[in-house]
């Protein structure tokens, strides 16, 4: 089947697709290794998010023979979009960060005080991956795509306002972005 | 397609195809599920099977090879076969890459059945030692290129034992799903998850072993896992693993073993079929499908956040990257970093055929 490349910028939508790494805390002496690679890391939180990925995705043929349906790339998008998009970065950085900084400077007054440490790890995720949920519902809710799944190589993949029935065409976006990795530095 | 539940029809092609699946119906499998394609009426007449599709081959006034004339006989049996696959979840077509029928007929089954919107999995016998290393190799690149996931299965002369439980496996695991149709979520997950893997696996291998009783879970996950070299080892990017058991056996027990094999591959995603079989009494059986990364994989992000910025507000997007961040520091971790994003259009439009 041959198709029209052609379409109007109303038959697109705009969606993000933002790479995140798994960070571990630096060791505390020069010749301390990590307590954690990034690695072991983001395999133990897959646990949690593959208790939750939805939907596999089919492969239909007319999405198949439409790769040219898909345009990447930072043109024309409008400056309210672009700005929405930093903005959205930033606060997401912000508060990422702020989150660090806690637990670097929990994790020194452990060390200097020897407190118990009563956190209960799989209690937090679960909250947090409750936390994840109730997001998603709320965009499916406005008839949306919002879901949870993996990409080909196990990668986990949060997809949340992405147009609905997109999810092979989304699939078809990360194993794009899987073929040309950038190499992470454990 | 809204069904949570897998389906799956087994397609047996050419001798050893139609061996497995009367394998198969002798372990209890529905006819209704099995379909077997020949060019033989013989063999076709003698098949445990409800579906039965003749290849014939009317081409015989061209000079082609047998495998030529089995794919052009595919594509006459294309419309029946569609209809058949077009209710399925899962295709399963089991042939042997040496064999004219299976070699030149299974790709185009292959590839209707993928059309129809089915997952095709592949169990292809490769006979060992590889008696004619270039023959097969194409061969097997065309099943590859129809086919979700390919499973290779190693066979030594004509024993196609190892064929039937390659099969045996990935049935075992669908039908633990379906039989859960009615249990918790926690089994409709490994149905989710099950159709994920197979649908992504571009190539899997199969490793069975069999061991008597629980009790011996690390022994025999040991014994399975031997059939893997440690470079293969460390390279399992995912993993589907069946324990069919009999009846005595609890789901806590099949968590030992699915404990054990997550334990022994920590880098890979796993999922987990479980099969109550009355004939395991004394007995469990335990198949691993596994798939290995490709080099560069090791180098890709860990995690993908997709969203739309013309809907999805700055504080939410922030909230489910700080989640993300609290299950990393949950797990031992500082949190996430952002290490690059684009913008991409996607087209909700369907295409138009010009």
């Amino acid at each position: 089947m041959n198709c029209s490349p052609h379409q109007s910028d109303d038959d697109r939508i705009i969606v993000v697709i933002d790479k995140y790494q798994v960070i571990v805390p630096a060791p505390k002496a020069a010749d301390e290794a990590p307590p954690q690679s990034w690695r072991e890391v983001a395999v133990r939180m897959n646990k949690y998010l593959m208790r939750v990925a939805v939907g596999v995705p089919r492969l239909v043929a007319f999405v198949l023979e439409g790769a040219a349906n898909l345009i990447s790339g930072l043109a024309r998008v409008p400056d309210a979009v672009t700005k929405h998009i930093e903005g959205a970065h930033v606060e997401a950085d912000i508060a990422e960060a702020s989150k660090q900084q806690l637990v670097e400077q929990q994790s020194q007054l452990l060390v200097t005080s020897s407190l118990p440490n009563d956190a209960r790890p799989d209690d937090e995720a679960k909250a947090a991956l409750e936390r994840v949920l109730q997001i998603l519902a709320k965009y499916r809710a406005m008839g949306v795509d919002a879901y949870v799944t993996f990409a080909e190589n196990g990668a986990p993949v949060i997809v949340c306002g992405a147009p609905s029935g997109s999810a092979e065409q989304i699939r078809r976006l990360i194993t794009e972005e899987l073929k040309n990795p950038k190499p992470i530095p454990d | 397609m809204s069904r949570s539940v897998p389906d799956i029809l087994v397609i047996g092609v050419g001798g050893a195809g139609i061996a497995t699946i009367n394998a198969l119906a002798q372990m209890g499998m529905s006819r209704q599920q099995l379909v077997a394609v020949d060019f033989d009426s013989t063999e076709l007449a003698e098949a445990i099977a409800e579906h039965r599709l003749q290849l014939r081959d009317s081409t015989h006034d061209r000079p082609q090879s047998r495998a030529d004339a089995a794919r052009h006989a595919a594509m006459v049996i294309d419309r029946p076969f569609s209809d058949l696959v077009r209710q399925t979840e899962i295709v399963l077509i089991v042939f042997n890459l040496s064999g004219d029928a299976g070699s030149g007929a299974a790709p185009v089954l292959a590839a209707s059945a993928v059309k129809a919107g089915a997952t095709v999995v592949s169990v292809v016998a490769v006979r060992e030692p590889k008696e004619s290393q270039a023959s097969l190799d194409p061969a097997l690149s065309t099943i590859q290129a129809t086919s979700h996931t390919v499973v290779p299965v190693k066979i030594e002369g004509n024993d196609v034992r190892s064929l039937h439980k390659a099969a045996l496996g990935v049935v075992s695991a669908v039908r633990a799903v379906a039989d859960s149709r009615e249990g918790t979520s926690y089994r409709q997950q490994y149905a989710t998850d099950l159709v994920m893997y197979l649908s992504n696996a571009r190539r899997a291998s199969f490793v069975e072993a069999q061991a008597k009783g629980v009790r011996h879970a690390s022994k025999a996950v040991s014994r399975l896992l031997s059939a893997l070299s440690p470079g293969e080892l460390d390279d399992v990017a995912s993993f589907i693993l069946v324990v069919r058991a009999g009846a005595d056996e609890t789901e806590a027990d099949f968590d030992e073993f699915f404990a054990a094999v997550a334990q022994r591959l920590p880098l890979a995603q796993g999922a987990f079929g479980a099969a109550y079989d009355p004939t395991c009494e004394y007995g469990v059986y335990l198949y691993l499908l596994f798939t290995t990364h490709r080099q560069h994989e090791r180098y890709s992000p860990r995690h993908f956040v997709v969203w739309n910025p013309t809907i999805v507000s700055s504080r939410d997007y922030a909230a489910l990257v700080t989640a993300l961040g609290d299950i990393a520091r949950a797990e031992g971790g500082l949190g996430v970093r952002r290490i690059d994003g684009q913008h991409v259009h996607i087209g909700v439009r369907e295409l138009v055929p010009m």
